[in-house]
């Protein structure tokens, strides 16, 4: 296969999924009930999928589409309806046309039963008398082998009249005979195809450029029908396609096919939004990156040359630079309706392994988060709602019991909070029993019988690894495996995860996210000659480190920090000098006091990541450049807060 | 002329159409509409009085859309200038407001007229 071909095929790939997205949306809305399910626009999901498949020649796909188009096609036109057994059937059909796309494109093989089997199921809504049509999938004629299905239901005559320029100035004018076609039957959808008009220049207002595509009920016969046109025959072209014609002239089929796509066109253009390729997006963050570095470093020379107008200048240009590096942070975040619009369909098949009946409620799709972000929260997030589905949400019997609506609600909410992103699951469930759990942990020793834990504390047990205070274990969750992967994915994102709960009422669990991972605003320390960074969001405050050489813990205020010597962690030659510092540092709940030589303030830093060789070092989570071209290290203050904690328990009680 | 001033202020104009709004004017209206809307940034067109459309009409009023630089509104569209849009089914494509087309909005229409 060519490069051109790999390139279209991915095209298609790509098309298919927002395709396969679309249908799965509309299934999802017709199983619900609440709302009218567009059949056309399924049908065309379908009808798209299809043609273009024809023309990569997947005949796989196109076989099997052909029959669940046919099916569609009779959904459409009212032969069928909807009930519950043919939603369903249809989503599974979806999933096979996805996964029959991608094992084309390169994924993997679909055992041919599965097809098979859901074929046969299609036929029991294809009735006898009407069977799938015999279909020949010839690759360049996808569409002339579906017949008149794109151009309106099957049972209307459909009109393609192109006017000539000329028509007007001689003295007709076509929307009356449009008009009077009007009286000898039903127009049942007229489109006035207006993408001939030219340019204002250009423009003659004597000439028409109008065309019409026109559905029309009518017990008239094809003679008569053209007999009204009979004036015009010389500046028009007419094409009649009578009611059930599947025979269809390429041209028309063209033409309609082309007003279909220049409508998507336009479309597109509506919404102004453009796809660009994430290299090239991480490309020029990247650049970003280097530019707001040198930025920095014209800055420091500005500032040490003392000449006020360059200072001035070079105030202005970081300026500049830092709004370039916010604008194009920017470009990278996505709506994180983006993860939650995979959701209902999770929620639908978990609720319906486990007999549950559950609605769930999202908000906030339009909160934006980095892209790269989205990709990673999505495993953690599909964790968490099937959790609550499974563990939160009790039987409909438990809840009518308890005087609760017998469905279940789960809540999807995102929101910006102060420079970050805030991510709820929800439920309304029988909440997390603080007695079971702490009852759990003792027995598996994770807590000492005589420890006394505050709530939260308590409910943070259940991220400890293998934990599960499950009585069952299902297939979905309740093995121990899971919230703890959550943990450590939201962490490794520099995130936090809080877990609130009411006995009878429900939980909520809350993710916090950093909006971007690429650039933080720094506090750049000293320690010797080194320079290091902690992250800005997460320092507290500044103190003096109080002359107690050895201590392992500062009193700030009757609040007990461990402190962790930097110095000593990093190994530090020299001696340190007389007078150090304490940054303080909290994320979440925890603090911690870092000691360091000197303070050296606000420094926006670009976070270059570190080499694989570098994994093992401890304490360190990235580096960077100064302006100076020095480079400096990036602090893991989520590492070092573990540290500290890991050394309270393993050392001297705090306090 | 076919298209009558009826107010100009800083930036906008309004003007009534007078007579049809059909290929007989259809040219002295393009070339009023290029004018006016040179001329103001906004230029309203008061259809009330268009006693006759067809064809060539809706290809200009689709064509003052397009007008670059300038904004183009259609309002007060008489009843046959409405029944046009309807039949054409191009009122979304046009996009000006329009009070829909029940007998008793058109009796109320007319009265205006």
């Amino acid at each position: 296969m060519n490069t051109d071909m790999a390139r279209a095929l991915d095209t298609f790939l790509e098309e298919s999924r927002e395709l396969l997205e679309q249908m799965e949306h509309i299934l999802l809305a017709a199983e619900s009930g609440c709302l009218v399910p567009d059949l056309h626009a399924l049908f065309r999901c379908a009808h798209t999928i299809k043609g273009s498949a024809g023309l990569f020649g997947l005949e796989g796909v196109v076989r099997f589409t052909h029959g669940v188009e046919s099916v569609l096609d009779r959904l459409r036109n009212g032969e069928i309806a909807f009930d519950p057994a043919l939603s369903a059937l249809l989503l599974e059909c979806r999933d096979h046309i996805g996964a029959l796309v991608r094992a084309d494109c390169g994924g993997n093989a679909v055992p041919a039963a599965v097809g098979d089997g859901l074929t046969r199921r299609l036929q029991a809504w294809l009735s006898p008398a009407a069977p799938a049509a015999p279909l020949r999938p010839t690759a360049g004629e996808p569409v002339a082998a579906s017949g008149g299905g794109l151009l309106g239901g099957a049972d209307h005559w459909h009109l393609s009249l192109r006017f000539g320029l000329d028509v007007l100035r001689h003295g007709m004018d076509p929307l009356s005979f449009i008009h009077y076609l009007g009286q000898c039957g039903e127009i049942v959808h007229l489109e006035t195809l207006h993408e001939g008009l030219p340019g204002w220049r250009d423009y003659d207002p004597e000439s028409c450029y109008l065309g019409f595509e026109i559905d029309f009920k009518s017990e008239a016969s094809k003679e008569e029908i053209e007999e009204i046109f009979d004036f015009v025959r010389g500046d028009a072209t007419v094409r009649i396609l009578p009611p059930h014609s599947r025979v269809v002239e390429a041209a028309v089929v063209d033409a309609a096919l082309d007003k279909q796509k220049r409508g998507e066109e336009r479309k597109a253009l509506e919404a102004r939004s453009l796809k660009v390729p994430s290299e090239r997006l991480d490309q020029l963050i990247d650049r970003v990156g280097e530019l707001v570095i040198a930025g920095a470093a014209t800055q420091i020379l500005a500032e040490a040359s003392r000449q006020p107008a360059l200072k001035e200048s070079a105030a202005n240009l970081l300026r500049l630079v830092e709004d370039i590096r916010d604008t194009t942070l920017k470009l990278r975040m996505v709506p994180i309706g983006e993860v939650f619009s995979r959701f209902p369909r999770v929620v639908r098949d978990v609720a319906r392994e486990l007999g549950k009946d559950i609605e769930l409620k999202i908000g906030g799709a339009d909160t934006e988060l980095d892209k790269s972000m989205v990709e990673k929260i999505a495993d953690p997030l599909t964790h968490m709602v099937r959790n609550a589905i499974d563990h939160g949400i009790e039987p409909e019997a438990v809840r009518l019991a308890a005087g609760k609506p017998g469905r279940g609600t789960l809540r999807l909410d995102a929101y910006h909070d102060s420079g970050g992103i805030v991510i709820e699951v929800a439920d309304d469930g029988g909440g997390l029993d603080c007695g079971r759990i702490l009852q759990k942990a003792r027995e598996r020793g994770l807590v000492g019988p005589d420890q006394h834990l505050s709530r939260p504390e308590i409910f943070r047990l259940i991220l400890a690894p293998g934990f599960s205070t499950a009585e069952r274990v299902t297939n979905l969750s309740g093995r121990g495996v899971g919230m703890d992967v959550v943990k450590s994915s939201v962490d490794a994102l520099r995130g936090t995860l809080d877990i609130e709960s009411e006995a009878g009422r429900g939980t909520v669990m809350r993710i916090c996210l950093p909006l971007t991972l690429a650039i933080i605003d720094g506090f750049q320390v000293a320690l010797g000659n080194n320079i290091y960074i902690v992250p800005l969001d997460m320092v507290v405050e500044c103190i003096e480190l109080p002359p107690d050489p050895g201590a392992e813990y500062l009193n700030l205020r009757d609040e007990i920090l461990p402190l962790v010597r930097l110095r000593s962690l990093f190994e530090i030659e020299g001696p340190a000098p007389a007078r150090q510092n304490v940054v303080v540092v909290r994320l979440g709940r925890r603090k911690a006091g870092l000691v360091v030589d000197r303070l050296l303030g606000e420094f926006q830093t670009v976070i270059k990541p570190l080499s694989k060789i570098f994994d093992r070092l401890q304490g360190v989570g990235g580096s960077t450049i100064l302006g100076s071209g020095q480079v400096a290290l990036i602090v893991d203050v989520p590492a070092l807060l573990g540290l500290a904690a890991r050394r309270a328990e393993a050392g001297e009680p705090a306090g | 002329m076919a298209l009558r001033i009826l107010d100009i202020r800083p930036g906008a104009c309004l003007a009534a159409l007078e007579g049809e709004l059909t290929v007989y004017q259809a040219a002295a209206l393009r070339g009023e509409i290029e004018r006016l809307a040179r001329e103001h940034p906004v230029l309203e067109i008061d259809l009330a009085g268009a006693t006759d459309a067809d064809t060539a009409g809706l290809q200009l009023m689709l064509m003052a859309k397009r007008l670059a630089g300038a904004t183009v509104r259609f309002v007060n569209h008489s009843p046959v200038v409405l029944r046009l849009l309807e039949l054409s089914n191009l009122a979304r494509a046009i996009g000006d407001p329009l009070v829909l087309l029940s007998p008793r909005n058109a009796a109320a229409t007319e009265e205006k007229t």
